[in-house]
């Protein structure tokens, strides 16, 4: 116990390397630059403060690297990056040390081997800034935005240029790479890999790390990658840990996705089996609404906002799924609570998200309908026990989505009432119990809309 | 944490509940346990501060995939019914009446102790007559008379199976997946799991009955919440004036006196919590704080003055009296406000001894009502996405207990290899029957669905990844299936 909380300490200290390698960095470049102001006439004055700074950049680089021997204890820290950091940073604070001791032994101002010292100490904080930056922020952060022609230059591939168009999307490429180096990357690439796992490049996701291949082509099942992407954000094994930015609903499923269909690349979307994914695989690509086969695309996260106006005002609202935040909204939990203003106005506000209605039992009235008429997402709607009457329901035929509507318990509902939803295309089921709708209405619908499942209640009998 | 807070949590570790004081010792830094302890609390009370949670919001945030059912009635016969006796046609045990079980039918498997020093295993014939029904052309016993009459609306499983052979574990074994008391039921998984829909209700309610029939044991741990907090155990309604015992607010007392009263009692068990991080302290809280909101709810629900005669005339005479019927009555009236979880157990099913004269009665108190409690859902436009479930923790042995020829006295005995559940609504796949038995009932030939198959087949009707929903106690992740269970997708619609 006291050995890993000892431990655990010099972790904690360990990673205000990271704040403390600026301090050295700024000391050196001062004292630097000083050295050879100093020389200039006029400001030879400036020299004074030589002795001191010379001591500040050797105890600062001192203790930098003392602090980051203390991060490198923590582990996950291997590859040519790591090493070059550590090897270099010491030379930085021996060098720096070697300045002090040399200014403290001569007063002489010009020196070839001062001067030597002074600019090979700055080329080396250079050097070790740079690998340090890259065990940080991955090895690419620099030349992530650079043109074409540097990229060249400094040996890299090519940058991809933007998908425009769908179908020739590379599915691992313009899809699943950018996710991973968005969010997995700083942790697990070829430099720095935690948990012994790389998601660098396709070969490193097949191989994994300690916990097993990252990616089963085939098998998301089976793939620890797609496991802990997608367990709840408050279990042990969840990625990205210690609350980084996690992949949204959405990136999570098209992951899930392209290990399923055996993690193709080297290919295009438009060679793929896609249909259910593509408005996800839209969204994740930003090209919105070019795709015909499906066209209900629609954000995954639930606005909180208007799930709060909706509670406020008395509703119980439910996101509909984890990748579908679409609304269910419901009255049900209170009945005899009135439908007032407040309720329709916050139905209002969320007029697109709301998929499910019920409403029964809450004195909804027929000029109220004009309001949830205009609900364009709505699939169902319960009005069970109120007082909609047929002038009421010429307002529903605006529903262009509902496919089940119950008027259970609306006496003043009536056949020339129901034989105006006769026009609604998309209704399946239309409940009328308790309604004053007759055979003869029932019969006349049935007779226009064969597809629609009227139900006039239970006639009861045992067989 | 403040250090004149730390030292008095170093001090009064006398008083730390045990279990908290074990999480706590056991992490070395107390508020740190605390948090782990209450992970659920502190997600959603996190999630509140910062808007991203909901009244009532369960762990998962929203189900994993669009739920088909959204609220679940669970009709329990408890004791269990014989399958080939209401929903499993044998016409091999007609012909063969009397004669001993082929050997290659019964096999090696085990059988109870209650038939054990039995020398013969003589079959014995469906009680009643089958036909078929519907445009399904489904087979039901005589026995179901009702129940015949909405086949083409239920799913038939027939293939059910289960690994435990005595009532009280094998209860517990469907409702937890262990045959063990402490762990979760499934209402208790569905509420931490999804929230309620309905803050002035229980999400969970359990209504228990008897029959005519023999009785056997059920304890509340059958409906309990096991490891996770106790707030999510079944909460269950009396049969008779007063469901909820106490509800009403006593005589002299105003309804806002009683609130101050209730809001001081939670105020000092605050204090309390902070010294004990208890907490079981949370579920006393969110419990008194039921129940006085279920001051209104509960005797408006549970009120059918208002209900038409025809409906009451649906459910039969008996719903006018306290009992299994009155009770489906009120689980339809429970859904249709929300609430999620509705688990009746009717008891009195246990035929070891006078089947032919328990069944029938038994058969006859349940069959009107329950036929009556998937019309009326149909009819409201409920049976979309509400779940109907009924079956028992098992089926029993086509073979008898007892002497054949003494038609007043033999049985039937516990058979877990084989036995009949059927669901409606809540997007099943409405007029289907999935497996069959043999020709005798005995064994399964044909696709299998064990407990926890059907468990996880449940849970993704509501929307549920059985693998995803999960707490974390002694040190692993527990869930509904274990680590068992196929979701069985011929069931889906």
């Amino acid at each position: 116990m006291t050995g890993s909380r000892t431990l655990d300490f010099l972790f904690f200290l360990g990673r205000f390397h990271v704040l403390a390698v600026h301090l050295p960095i700024g000391v050196i470049l001062v004292t630097v630059a000083l050295t050879f102001v100093a020389r200039v006439r006029g400001y030879r004055r400036a020299g004074f403060a030589l002795p001191f700074l010379w001591a500040s950049s050797a105890v600062s680089a001192m203790a930098t690297v003392t602090l980051g021997y203390m991060h490198y204890l923590e582990g996950g820290f291997e590859g040519f990056s790591a090493t070059a950091h550590m090897i270099l940073g010491t030379g930085v604070a021996a060098t720096a040390t070697l300045a002090w001791v040399l200014h403290a032994r001569s007063k002489a101002t010009y020196s070839v081997v001062k001067t030597c010292v002074s600019v090979g100490l700055l080329v080396l904080v250079t050097i070790t800034g740079h690998y340090g930056g890259n065990l940080t922020h991955g090895p690419t952060y620099l030349t992530e935005y650079a043109p074409n022609g540097i990229r060249a230059m400094a040996g890299l591939e090519r940058r991809r240029p933007p998908v425009t168009e769908f179908a020739a999307a590379d599915p691992y490429l313009d899809v699943v790479r950018p996710m991973m180096r968005t969010r997995c990357s700083s942790c697990h690439n070829d430099e720095q890999r935690r948990a012994q796992l790389s998601l660098w490049t396709y070969q490193a996701m097949l191989v994994g790390g300690e916990s097993g291949p990252a990616s089963v082509p085939g098998d998301a099942e089976a793939s620890e990658l797609f496991r802990r992407i997608s367990l709840p954000q408050d279990h042990d094994d969840f990625m990205p840990a210690n609350g980084k930015t996690p992949l949204t609903a959405m990136e999570t499923e098209v992951i899930g996705w392209w290990i399923e269909t055996g993690a193709p690349t080297q290919t295009t979307l438009g060679e793929l089996e896609i249909a259910e994914v593509q408005p996800l695989l839209e969204r994740v690509l930003d090209l919105e609404a070019t795709g015909t086969l499906v066209t209900d695309a629609r954000a995954l996260d639930v606005d909180d906002a208007l799930v709060n106006e909706l509670q406020i005002a008395g509703f119980q609202a439910r996101q509909r799924s984890m990748s579908d935040p679409r609304l269910i909204v419901s009255l049900a939990h209170s009945p005899e609570i009135a439908m007032v203003n407040a309720h329709l106005q916050a139905l209002a506000g969320a007029r697109d998200q709301v998929v499910e209605l019920n409403v029964r039992q809450s004195r909804v009235a027929d000029d109220q309908l004009a309001v949830l008429a205009t609900l364009s997402s709505l699939t169902r709607l319960s009005l069970d026990f109120n007082a909609i009457t047929d002038e009421g329901l010429t307002e529903m035929t605006r529903l262009e989505e509902l496919v089940s509507l119950s008027l259970v318990g609306n006496p003043g509902v009536t056949d020339e009432g129901v034989a105006v939803l006769a026009s609604l295309q998309s209704l399946q089921r239309l409940y009328l119990w308790q309604t004053g709708v007759t055979e003869a209405g029932i019969a006349e619908l049935r007779s226009r809309r064969p597809d629609l499942i009227v139900d006039p209640g239970a006639v009861w009998t045992a067989e | 944490m403040s250090k004149k807070r730390m030292q008095r949590e170093t001090l009064d570790v006398r008083r730390l509940a045990r279990r908290a004081f074990l999480q706590q010792a056991s992490y070395g830094l107390g508020g740190l346990a605390l948090w782990h302890l209450l992970g659920l609390e502190t997600s959603s009370a996190a999630g509140e501060a910062n808007g991203t949670a909901h009244l009532g919001q369960g762990v998962l945030g929203a189900p994993h995939f669009p739920p088909s059912a959204r609220r679940v009635i669970y009709l329990h016969m408890y004791g269990a019914v014989s399958h080939v006796d209401s929903f499993d046609y044998c016409q091999e045990l007609e012909r063969m009446h009397g004669q001993q079980i082929p050997p290659s039918v019964m096999g090696e498997g085990r059988v109870s102790t209650m038939v054990k020093g039995q020398t013969r295993f003589p079959l014995v014939r469906n009680l009643r007559p089958f036909a078929q029904h519907g445009e399904c052309g489904a087979w039901v016993s005589e026995f179901f008379p009702y129940v015949a009459g909405i086949v083409d609306d239920l799913c038939f499983v027939k293939s059910m199976h289960t690994d435990q052979v005595n009532h009280n574990p094998a209860a517990q074994f469907f409702q937890s997946g262990f045959q063990l008391a402490g762990r979760p039921s499934i209402g208790a998984w569905l509420h931490y799991g999804l929230g309620t829909d309905n803050n002035n209700l229980p999400a969970y309610i359990v209504m228990n009955t008897m029959g005519p029939g023999m009785g056997q044991n059920i304890d509340s741990g059958i409906y309990g919440s096991g490891f996770l907090p106790s707030h999510f155990q079944g909460v269950q309604f009396m049969n008779g004036a007063e469901p909820v015992h106490h509800v009403g607010i006593p005589a002299g007392l105003s309804s806002a006196d009683q609130g101050e009263d209730i809001e001081a009692i939670i105020s000092l068990a605050r204090a309390q919590q902070d010294i004990s991080n208890d907490p079981e302290i949370t579920s006393r809280i969110r419990t008194y704080e039921m129940a006085y909101r279920m001051q209104s709810s509960v005797p408006e629900v549970t009120d059918i003055s208002r209900e038409p005669s025809s409906v009451l005339d649906m459910y039969g005479p008996d719903v006018m009296r306290p009992g299994f019927a009155r009770n489906c009555l009120l689980a339809r009236r429970l859904v249709e406000r929300d609430v999620k979880f509705v688990q009746l157990f009717h008891n009195g099913w246990d035929a070891h001894f006078e089947i032919e004269l328990s069944h029938p009665e038994m058969a006859r108190t349940v069959d009107q009502p329950v036929a009556a409690l998937v019309k009326d859902l149909k009819q409201r436009g409920l049976l979309e996405d509400t779940l109907v479930i009924f079956g028992s923790e098992f089926g029993r042995t086509p073979f008898s207990q007892g002497d054949i020829n003494n038609p007043a006295s033999y049985g039937r005995d516990h058979h877990p290899y084989a036995f009949t559940y059927w669901l409606a609504g809540g997007g099943v796949n409405a007029g289907y029957t999935h497996g069959a038995s043999d020709d005798f009932g005995y064994n399964i030939v044909q696709d299998p669905v064990h407990v926890h198959d059907f468990n996880a087949t449940l849970l993704r009707l509501l929307g549920i990844d059985h693998e995803r929903l999960t707490f974390r106690f002694q040190g692993r992740d527990y869930r509904l299936t274990d680590v068992h269970g196929h979701m069985v997708e011929d069931i889906l619609a």
